[in-house]
């Protein structure tokens, strides 16, 4: 039993493990700096908490696009490197629990590789895709 | 690792540099019993400290340390300088150990060897005086000879003084300090009476009469090590001496010199040193604290720093003249308390340069052995503070300045002779504070650069160009040493002249904020100037904008800023790079709104605004649209939460509460290359 946050990403699903989640800001307070990454969904930074820390479009990471509005948030995360970061998503839908027996476990989807994938679950009607966050957030791919 | 054992990891590392400091200080000369007794107190704690956490291998080595110490402290074994090479380089082996058993890695084999070494050579030490003594036929010859002039009743008083200063030195050559003492009490007193011209044949007779009834037992008591014995026999003999001198009677006291009981060994011991114990320690007034708190406190102080610049852009919001004016001028103090309260919390981070210094002569020593070279080491400014953080940076550039200096720059003691220079060369430190600035002068007294050599090299190896050679200036020239893959030296050794040395080194002095300027005349020495800033948590800062972005450049990377007119103005025909000529100096220009990609509000040079910074040696000219204000500014790393960014070498945050980013004027120019 592993408790998730479940938000949506272009009419998709996703969740992340609580655990792992230190806060969620609502995107239009955010002010961001931007670090002339080469990465377009590398925003930029931004000042959380006396924190700088960098925002990450995951809608752009999976090279979708990405419509900003009053329902867009940044989730804080804290990954496995010890570092805090924020990835933008469209909205959050909600945080519920999911059973570990019922997480199935990932095909090649949506463009996203496997990897970066801790499974499926079915909650209710709807398919969540658990996103291991270490991976995704690694350094080196950001 | 428990925190007892961390604690007493952190103590043992004063502990050893104390040890050094005082072992690095004694060269040539004799040891003093306060500083015997300072060796053997650290010595002793060092045992007592790991014994209780323990350090089982540890306290063996200290204890054998602590026990040749107390012996010598007792004059059993008697000091030679041989003494303090061999506690150098032990002392060198029980830092390693004592690491090693602190991560569980010590090994027996060594540790046993090591014992045997230690016992060994203290034996030998032991042994050193009945060799001394056996080959002290001087001073038996001269005692023979006094004895014999006083028998026949002839002591005229010049030849006793020279038998009497001959003794001394004697005595003093075979590290006899009891026996030289007494000798010296002798000497003065007849020293007076020549003065005086007092030839008083009697008054020598007697000086002689009880100079000889003694001497014999202070030599013994010396020999067989009851030293304390002699200090009763020394103080009243003077006493005597003295009291003859003012009554002019007889040496009443002599008889009762004679007989002092052997006081037990034991009692004597334990109070001729200070016992260091966990309540003076707890008692003392100062405290260790994690290096973590302080950097917490140091960011509540940051983030008090990012509240006043918030309040002064709230100030700025105000259309009431009169209320804008009243809080401007409270907050002034506010921003005068919060600098103050800055300046004592990063003074809890300074530690003194002592510090550093005491680790640079066991370096100096190790090399020049290595290179037979003699060197003579001055350090000054051993109050002057820096922070810790920079000192852990400063230590590598330092030893490889300093390696450099030895290896290259100080010549050998024969070719310093046949140079009329004396055949110790010299090593000289100098810290300062220069205006929020440390500066430190390394300057060596050796052979010094030239410059010609090191452009012809840099010539050959394509570092420049032909053209770059014949336009460069003589310091620009010598500059060139801080080039990667440049080396002047004859042959490779395992010292330096690998030519990857000095590029790093200004790698490091740069990426701490600093800079680094060297003077060098042939044949005279060469000096290094490095000039780092107080400390990299918070800086002044100028706000620049280009096109639509701000950024902030550290003051001190900046030398001037203006807006160029066309005529300095020149481009260089086959890459289109342009280059302004400023006072007879070619100054390169960096876009910076090409270099991050940005849509600039102007594209003239003469409508913008160039910013000269200097990097290495080499200044640059930064093109931007414009300039605001100075500002006190946090610096928060940008590789805690993400990584390196190209450009930018850390952030802070900005009144508005926005990320500021600080640009990193070295990186800019090395990626523009």
């Amino acid at each position: 039993m592993k408790e998730v946050v479940i938000f949506s990403l272009v009419n998709e699903l996703y969740g992340v493990d609580i655990s792992k989640v230190k806060g969620i800001i609502v995107f239009s307070q955010l002010k961001i700096t931007t670090l002339f990454s080469e990465n377009p969904w590398v925003l930029g930074v931004a000042n959380i908490r006396g924190e700088v820390i960098p925002i990450i479009d995951l809608r752009k990471r999976f090279s979708n696009p990405a419509i900003y509005n009053d329902e867009t948030v940044m989730i804080m995360v804290l990954t496995k490197e010890g570092k805090l970061m924020g990835i933008v998503v469209d909205f959050i839908l909600k945080i519920d629990f999911v059973d570990d027996e019922n997480i199935k476990k990932a095909n090649v989807l949506k463009g996203i590789e496997e990897k970066y994938l801790n499974g499926f679950v079915k909650k209710d009607e709807d398919m969540i895709t658990l996103l291991n966050i270490d991976l995704l957030l690694n350094i080196k791919e950001i | 690792m428990d925190d007892l054992k961390q604690i007493f990891l952190e103590e043992a590392e004063d502990l050893f540099s104390s040890i050094n400091k005082v072992l690095y200080s004694l060269e040539d000369r004799d040891i003093t019993d306060k500083e015997l007794d300072s060796l053997f107190r650290d010595y002793h704690t060092l045992k007592g400290g790991s014994g209780s956490v323990g350090f089982e291998k540890f306290v063996k080595l200290v204890h054998l340390l602590e026990h040749f110490l107390d012996k010598l402290k007792n004059k059993q074994i008697l000091y030679i300088p041989s003494i303090t090479d061999f506690l150098i380089d032990i002392t060198a082996e029980l830092e390693v150990i004592l690491k090693e058993e602190a991560n569980n890695r010590v090994d027996d084999k060594k540790v046993d060897k090591l014992i045997t070494q230690i016992k060994k050579t203290i034996n030998n030490f032991e042994n050193h005086k009945t060799i001394n003594i056996k080959d002290g036929d001087e001073i038996v010859d001269i005692l023979d000879k006094l004895k014999l002039m006083k028998d026949s009743n002839h002591l005229p008083l010049d030849e006793t003084f020279r038998l009497i200063h001959t003794l001394k030195s004697g005595a003093m050559m075979l590290g006899l300090h009891s026996f030289k003492e007494f000798v010296s009490i002798v000497e003065s007193k007849l020293m007076s009476m020549r003065d005086k011209h007092i030839d008083n044949e009697e008054a020598i007779f007697e000086i002689i009469d009880i100079f000889l009834s003694n001497s014999e037992t202070i030599l013994n008591n010396e020999l067989s090590g009851d030293v304390f014995l002699n200090e009763k026999i020394i103080s009243k003999v003077s006493k005597s001496l003295n009291t003859n001198e003012a009554q002019n009677k007889g040496f009443v006291l002599f008889d009762e010199v004679k007989d002092i009981p052997k006081e037990p060994k034991k009692k004597i011991k334990n109070t001729s040193y200070n016992k260091k114990t966990f309540k003076d320690i707890i008692s003392s007034s100062s405290i260790r604290v994690n290096l973590d708190k302080i950097e917490t406190l140091m960011n509540r102080v940051g983030d008090l720093v990012i509240t006043k610049s918030m309040l002064y852009e709230y100030a700025n919001s105000f259309d009431d003249y009169d209320i804008k004016s009243s809080f401007y001028e409270k907050l002034d103090i506010l921003d005068r308390n919060v600098r103050e309260l800055q300046d004592a919390v990063m003074n809890v981070r300074m530690i003194a340069m002592e510090s550093i210094y005491s680790k640079l002569p066991k370096i100096i020593r190790d090399i020049s052995k290595k290179l037979n070279k003699k060197v003579k080491f001055e350090h000054y400014g051993d109050s002057v503070e820096i922070d810790k953080l920079m000192s852990e940076s400063l230590m590598d550039p330092l030893t490889h300045i300093l390696r450099n200096a030895l290896d290259h720059g100080i010549e050998t003691p024969q070719e310093r002779k046949k140079l009329n220079k004396s055949p110790e060369g010299k090593i000289v430190i100098k810290a300062t504070q220069e205006s929020g600035n440390i500066v430190l002068r390394i300057e060596d007294d050796g052979r010094g650069i030239d410059a010609q050599k090191v452009a012809l090299k840099a010539l050959e190896n394509g570092i420049i160009t032909q053209e770059e050679y014949d336009r460069m200036s003589n310091e620009e020239k010598i500059m060139l040493i801080f080039s990667p893959g440049l080396s002047t030296a004859k042959k490779v050794s395992d010292i330096s002249g690998r030519g990857v040395g000095m590029d790093v080194v200004m790698n490091n002095i740069n990426s701490i904020g600093g800079n680094i300027k060297v003077k060098t005349k042939l044949n005279y020495g060469t000096t290094f100037i490095i000039s780092i800033p107080l400390t990299l948590a918070i800086l002044d800062g100028l706000n620049v904008k280009i096109g639509d972005y701000d950024f902030i450049i550290p003051l001190n990377m900046i030398i001037e800023s203006f807006q160029p007119i066309k005529s300095i103005i020149k481009h260089v025909i086959e890459d289109n790079n342009e280059i302004l000529m400023l006072r007879d100096e070619f100054i390169p220009v960096i876009r910076l709104h090409k270099f991050f990609g940005i849509t600039p509000k102007y594209t003239e040079l003469t409508d913008g605004i160039i910013i000269i910074s200097i990097v290495g040696s080499k200044k640059v000219a930064l093109f931007i649209d414009e300039f605001f204000t100075q500002s006190q500014i946090v610096v928060k790393s940008l590789d805690k939460n993400y990584k390196k960014v190209k450009g930018i070498s850390a952030a802070t945050i900005r009144g508005d509460g926005s990320v500021g980013l600080i640009l990193d004027v070295v990186n800019i120019v090395e990626e523009s290359k």
